[in-house]
C-alpha cells in the first residue's frame, strides 16, 4: 500500500533529528518555505522533502554541510522546486474547503448553540444577517490564512528576532478578525426575512458540520 | 570545486550552471537510462563523471520536471538496509525524448567546439 502524506510528515519529523543543528536549521527553513505553498500537491511536496531530508542525511554522514548539497541560496532552490511540483487538484483543493470551512463553522454553530441548548427557547434568525455574518467570517479566515502563509514564507530565511515579532503580530490580527466576523450581527439591525428555528436547530447543525468535516479529515489523511 | 586564480569561483559556477541549464535534463535522462537510480546516487554519478561545482540539490527540481512531464517515473522501495528510497526509471516518452536529445547535441557539439576554439572559418578542421 501506498504511504500516506501524514505518514510522510511523520517520517520527515523522525528523520529530522538525525541532523545536526546547522544543518537542521538551513533544512527546516526550505521545508517551511516550501511547504507553504498551498496550491501543490501535498503529497508531491512531502515526497520530494523527504528525499531531500534522505539525501541530506547521507550527505552529512560523509561530512558534509546542508550548504554543501543545496548550495549558497537555498531560496532560490526552493523556489524552482515550488515552481516544478505539480499542482494540487481542483477536487483535493475542494475537499479541503470544506474541511476547513465545516470545522470553523461546526465550532462556531456549536458553541453558539449551547444557549438555547439551556434556555430550551426557540429562536428567530434574519436570513439577511445570517449571511452577512457567514460572508464575513468567511473572507476574514481566508484573509487570515493568506495572511499567515506570506509570513511564514517572507520570515523563512530569517533570523529568530523577527520570526517572534511576527507572531505577535499573528495573534492581534487573528482576534481583531474573529471579532469583526462574530459581532457584525451587532453592529446592523437584524435584517432579511425571519424564521424561527428549533432550540436544538444551532447546536445539532454545528455537531453536523464537526461530523463532516472528521470525515473530510479521514478521507484525506488516508490518501 | 576547482577554480581559476584569475577569476573567483562563484562567477564560474553561474556561468557553468548557465551553460548546464539546457542540457543537465539530458544528463539526468542518460544516468537513468542506465539502471534505477536514486536522489543521492544520481547526484553522486554525475559528480564521479566530474560534472562539479553546481549544487547536488539541483537535480531535484530537474527530477520534478521530468516527472511531471511523464518523462520518467519514481517509485518507492525498501533499499537493501536504507530507508524506502524513491527510484526513478525513464517511461517510453523518456526514452524517446533521450534518443531526441542525444541527436540534437550531436548536431550541436561539433560547431560550437569549432566556434568557441576561435576556428578560421566552417572547413577548417
Amino acid at each position: 500500500m501506498q504511504t500516506t502524506v501524514k505518514e510522510l510528515v511523520k517520517q520527515n519529523n523522525e528523520k529530522r533529528k538525525i541532523l545536526t543543528s546547522e544543518n537542521q536549521k538551513y533544512y527546516e527553513n526550505m521545508l517551511v518555505y516550501i511547504r507553504t505553498n498551498a496550491l501543490k500537491s501535498e503529497r508531491a511536496t512531502e515526497e520530494v522533502l523527504l528525499e531531500m531530508l534522505d539525501h541530506l542525511i547521507e550527505a552529512q554522514k560523509e561530512g558534509k554541510s546542508a550548504e554543501d548539497v543545496f548550495g549558497k541560496t537555498p531560496k532560490e532552490l526552493a523556489e524552482e522546486i515550488i515552481e516544478t511540483l505539480p499542482k494540487e487538484t481542483f477536487k483535493d483543493m475542494l475537499d479541503f474547503g470544506f474541511e476547513i470551512a465545516f470545522t470553523l463553522f461546526g465550532w462556531y454553530l456549536a458553541i453558539s448553540g449551547l444557549f438555547p441548548l439551556i434556555t430550551r427557547q426557540d429562536q428567530t434568525i434574519h436570513l439577511g444577517s445570517v449571511f452577512l455574518s457567514a460572508v464575513c467570517l468567511i473572507s476574514s479566515i481566508i484573509l487570515l490564512i493568506y495572511f499567515i502563509f506570506r509570513v511564514i514564507k517572507r520570515n523563512a530565511f530569517e533570523d529568530k528576532v523577527t520570526k517572534s515579532k511576527v507572531h505577535w503580530l499573528f495573534g492581534l490580527l487573528f482576534v481583531l478578525l474573529l471579532g469583526i466576523g462574530i459581532s457584525v450581527n451587532y453592529f446592523f439591525d437584524p435584517f432579511g426575512p425571519s424564521l424561527t428555528i428549533s432550540f436544538m436547530f444551532e447546536f445539532g447543525l454545528g455537531c453536523f458540520f464537526l461530523l463532516a468535516a472528521f470525515l473530510f479529515k479521514k478521507m484525506r489523511e488516508s490518501k | 570545486m576547482f577554480r581559476t586564480k584569475s577569476d573567483n569561483g562563484v562567477n564560474n559556477m553561474s556561468i557553468r550552471s548557465q551553460l548546464l541549464k539546457g542540457v543537465l535534463d539530458g544528463c539526468v535522462l542518460a544516468m537513468i537510462e542506465k539502471e534505477e537510480i536514486y536522489g543521492y546516487e544520481l547526484s553522486q554519478k554525475l559528480q564521479a563523471f566530474g560534472l562539479m561545482g553546481i549544487s547536488e540539490g539541483t537535480i531535484y527540481p530537474v527530477l520534478l520536471r521530468l516527472q511531471k512531464s511523464n518523462w520518467i517515473v519514481g517509485t518507492m522501495r525498501p533499499s537493501g538496509n536504507g530507508p524506502n528510497r524513491k527510484y526513478y526509471s525513464l517511461t517510453n516518452e523518456g526514452k524517446e525524448n533521450l534518443k531526441r536529445i542525444r541527436s540534437e547535441w550531436n548536431l550541436l557539439n561539433d560547431p560550437i567546439t569549432k566556434i568557441l576554439r576561435g576556428d578560421e572559418d566552417a572547413n577548417n578542421c
